[in-house]
């Protein structure tokens, strides 16, 4: 889900850890996140191993591998949990989801996910109301440059059901790869459904 | 193509150039500058005379005096040639940790084949190792600070306020012990350690002050010693928001409401209350809710309000149930920004 995880994944390469393999997901039904959201990817993905910093709500496929392209589900996060697991002390930390959050609050949360993280530039561009998960919520376009000075494109559609957050993002180079992996993205997104 | 990190300002590029200038006279056409956009206070120089000089800096400095401090702490590496003088002191450093590792395992190796216990050799030349490796990070430390009393002698002969080196430090430790206390934890200075390359700070604010009450004691100031706030503040007034929102949407809320509160030292401005309204917002706990609401209500009062002040006074006020006069802040920012990337957000908000 966070830039922080490319650095993390590539550290891991290097270091030949002990890591938790990648997964192939086939094509078909899947239950993602947490078994909390059922979706029909057309293609193959590869399933992202989970990092310390992941959240039990989280879950992140990725096409190309995660420096090139990474879309992650976020399954019914319950109000008072952040997107990721932090502590308590960490100087700069994701503002805890609430039900309650206004647009504004959500994209400023998601934001500080990318900001807290080290991002140092993270420009909106599109918010608007949008379908998924047959009710209404909102989509986020957004670009961003992390350290790597690699400019990067994401999408994020996400709602409020019962008071908790679902959400998909897909974050990618912005040269070729978001652009390539948006439409199956759209795909998935529109076959997302609660099980 | 140049790097999206790096800050697009010209006008302020040229407003940083004319200050390296009014401290390094001539030298300053060696160098060459660049802003950019990272929130961490730091400004760095390499050898070969680039100067890179953080957002997160530009958006802690209080004067012009303030920010020439900072660089001519960074034109003192370079125009003593720390990096040289740097990488020949590892160079040299290292050779002679690798010679006497070397010769330690083979007398070592020597010594066991004579029978005796080799150890002892290996032992003694891992501590000179040691006492090696320390002594570069001691290097570094000293070529810190003399840095440091360089860029002051740069400061004094450019006749800005000598002791603006002395404030930013003091700014930092401010800033770094709010932050700390903001998350309840104890404040911890990152620079005392042996393997620390920057003396500790509470000791560079120290010779930083006594340096430029010393120096006030050599130098007469008369007309010089200058703090350029007022030019400060023309140069770098269109950017100072984008500065401030960089910090505030780390979510660090101590080093936050430091921030805002020193600037507000010289006047409140809508910026710096909205920003105000977004520490609270971001930090979520309770009773923010309403501190933020009374923030924005503060901001939007004031004339240099930035449109985004509308959107929030408008959803922090329908949050308290004011739901009419929340309805009448989003149309205003619809008003002030009818093209924002949020508009057709903003217009369902106001349909619901």
């Amino acid at each position: 889900m966070s830039s922080q995880r490319h650095l993390i994944v590539l550290s891991m390469i290097f270091l030949g850890a002990c890591a938790a393999p990648y997964t192939l997901v086939p094509a078909g039904v899947a239950r993602v996140a947490d078994r909390a959201i059922v979706v029909q990817p057309t293609s193959t993905w590869n399933r992202i191993p989970k990092t310390s910093d992941d959240v039990q709500w989280e879950e992140s496929w990725t096409k190309n591998g995660p420096l090139l392209d990474t879309m992650a589900f976020i399954g019914g996060l319950p109000d008072g949990k952040a997107l990721v697991r932090q502590k308590k002390k960490d100087d700069r930390q994701v503002p805890p989801f609430r039900a309650s959050m206004s647009p504004e609050d959500l994209v400023s949360m998601i934001e500080t996910n990318y900001r807290a993280r080290g991002v140092a530039v993270f420009e909106v561009e599109v918010v608007e109301p949008a379908h998924f998960l047959q009710s209404t919520g909102i989509r986020l376009d957004y670009a961003f440059v992390h350290a790597d000075k690699l400019p990067r494109k994401g999408r994020c559609v996400m709602t409020i059901i019962g008071d908790k957050l679902y959400l998909m993002m897909l974050e990618g180079a912005a040269s070729h790869y978001f652009d390539s992996v948006l439409p199956e993205f759209q795909q998935i997104a529109a076959s997302a459904a609660l099980p | 193509m140049e790097s999206d990190l790096i800050l697009r300002a010209p006008d302020f590029h040229s407003y940083v150039v004319t200050v390296v200038e009014r401290l390094l006279g001539a030298s300053a056409q060696d160098l060459r500058i660049y802003l950019v956009r990272d929130p961490s206070f730091n400004a760095s120089m390499a050898p070969n005379g680039m100067m890179l000089v953080h957002t997160g800096l530009l958006a802690r400095v209080h004067d012009e005096a303030q920010l020439a401090s900072v660089l001519g702490h960074e034109a003192g590496h370079y125009l003593r040639k720390h990096s040289v003088e740097n990488w020949r002191n590892l160079r040299r450093k290292s050779a002679a940790v690798a010679f006497i590792g070397a010769g330690a395992n083979a007398v070592a190796g020597y010594a066991a084949l004579q029978g005796y216990d080799g150890q002892s050799w290996i032992d003694l030349a891992n501590a000179i190792n040691n006492a090696i490796v320390l002594s570069f990070f001691r290097f570094s430390r000293q070529q810190e600070s003399e840095a440091d009393a360089f860029g002051i002698g740069l400061l004094a002969r450019a006749g800005y306020n000598t002791t603006s080196a002395a404030e930013v430090w003091q700014q930092l430790i401010a800033e770094r012990k709010a932050s700390a206390a903001a998350r309840d934890k104890k404040y911890r200075d990152q620079s005392v350690a042996a393997f620390s390359t920057h003396p500790p700070s509470e000791v560079r604010l120290r010779d930083l002050m006594d340096t430029a009450i010393n120096l006030n004691k050599d130098v007469v100031v008369s007309s010089g010693a200058e703090t350029g706030s007022a030019r400060w503040r023309r140069a770098s007034q269109p950017y100072f928001a984008s500065f401030i929102e960089e910090q505030i949407r780390l979510n660090d809320p101590g080093a936050g409401f430091y921030l805002i509160e020193r600037h507000a030292q010289e006047r409140w401005s809508g910026v710096l209350r909205y920003y105000q309204g977004e520490i609270y917002r971001l930090r979520g706990e309770s009773g923010d809710s309403e501190l933020a609401a009374e923030a924005y209500a503060a901001a939007v009062e004031h004339e240099d309000a930035p449109p985004e002040a509308w959107r929030a006074h408008g959803y922090s006020l329908m949050k308290l149930n004011r739901r009419e006069d929340g309805r009448s802040a989003l149309m205003r920012y619809l008003e002030l920004q009818p093209d924002a990337p949020d508009a057709a957000m903003v217009r369902f908000s106001l349909s619901q």
